[in-house]
């Protein structure tokens, strides 16, 4: 019984991480300045999965900003929020970014 | 394995994020430009931030006479047992629009025209428009 719980725990740990932790919000300018409705909503997130600290770069970062770009490919991104966040799991994390903006079509 | 994740921490080293900030990205995204600044610190002496500075002129020089939008700003740190290497890259687009002095906005209201002391806007307070 006692290793059940045990194991439980530690798979609950494992799969659901303990602590979900957001560090940073960055909001830019909505530049140009056009109604919402002009818009439409475009998102993208990357994630890096951190065992013990080890990891030697951080180009998820780069990745969730050409994803965020790919969304909009000929309009201006505007009004971008970035959030940059942690889960937290057993002897290990998952570092996450996400992008939101809004893409505005090129004046025709 | 002691000696082996010694060895795994000197070259590789743990590098995490420290914040990440993104400015509006324009349409226009044929001329990228990028500019990094870095200082390895020892033990944690560290003096000042100055190394930050050269940044903006660094980008800015890529883009003389044009607008630098789009500008993802990372800043990480890689640590190596008891050095520290902080990092600084911005990554942008340089586009040469023609609203990068500000245009008819900013000269909209008249110098003799009554405004807020709250809400007053300059000609300093109007952001050039991004294409």
């Amino acid at each position: 019984m006692k290793t059940a719980a045990l194991f439980l725990t530690a798979a609950l740990l494992m799969t659901t991480g303990c602590a979900h932790s957001i560090h940073e919000v960055h909001v830019s300018d909505f530049n140009p300045g056009r109604s919402l409705k002009d818009g439409r909503r475009v998102k993208a997130s990357t994630e890096q999965f951190v065992v013990l600290g080890f990891t030697g770069n951080t180009d998820y970062v780069d990745d969730a900003y050409k994803k965020l770009m790919s969304e909009c490919p000929t309009g201006v991104i505007t009004g971008i929020t970035t959030q940059f966040s942690t889960s937290l799991g057993f002897f290990s994390w998952t570092n996450k970014i996400l992008m939101q903006g809004l893409c505005l079509a090129p004046k025709g | 394995m002691k000696k082996l994740f010694v060895a795994l921490l000197l070259v590789n080293g743990c590098t995490h994020i420290n914040s990440v900030s993104l400015t509006p990205i324009p349409s226009q995204r044929s001329q990228p430009v990028r500019a990094e600044v870095s200082r390895t610190i020892f033990l944690g002496f560290n003096f000042d931030n100055d190394y930050i500075d050269p940044l903006v002129d660094d980008l800015k020089r890529q883009c003389p006479n044009g607008v630098v939008s789009g500008i993802l700003t990372k800043d990480q740190t890689t640590s190596y047992l008891i050095v520290f290497t902080k990092r600084v890259i911005a990554t942008g687009y340089c586009n040469n629009a023609r609203s990068a002095n500000a245009g008819p906005r900013a000269n909209r209201r008249q110098p003799s025209s009554v405004e807020s002391t709250v809400n007053s806007e300059s000609a300093m307070d109007v952001a050039p428009e991004i294409n």
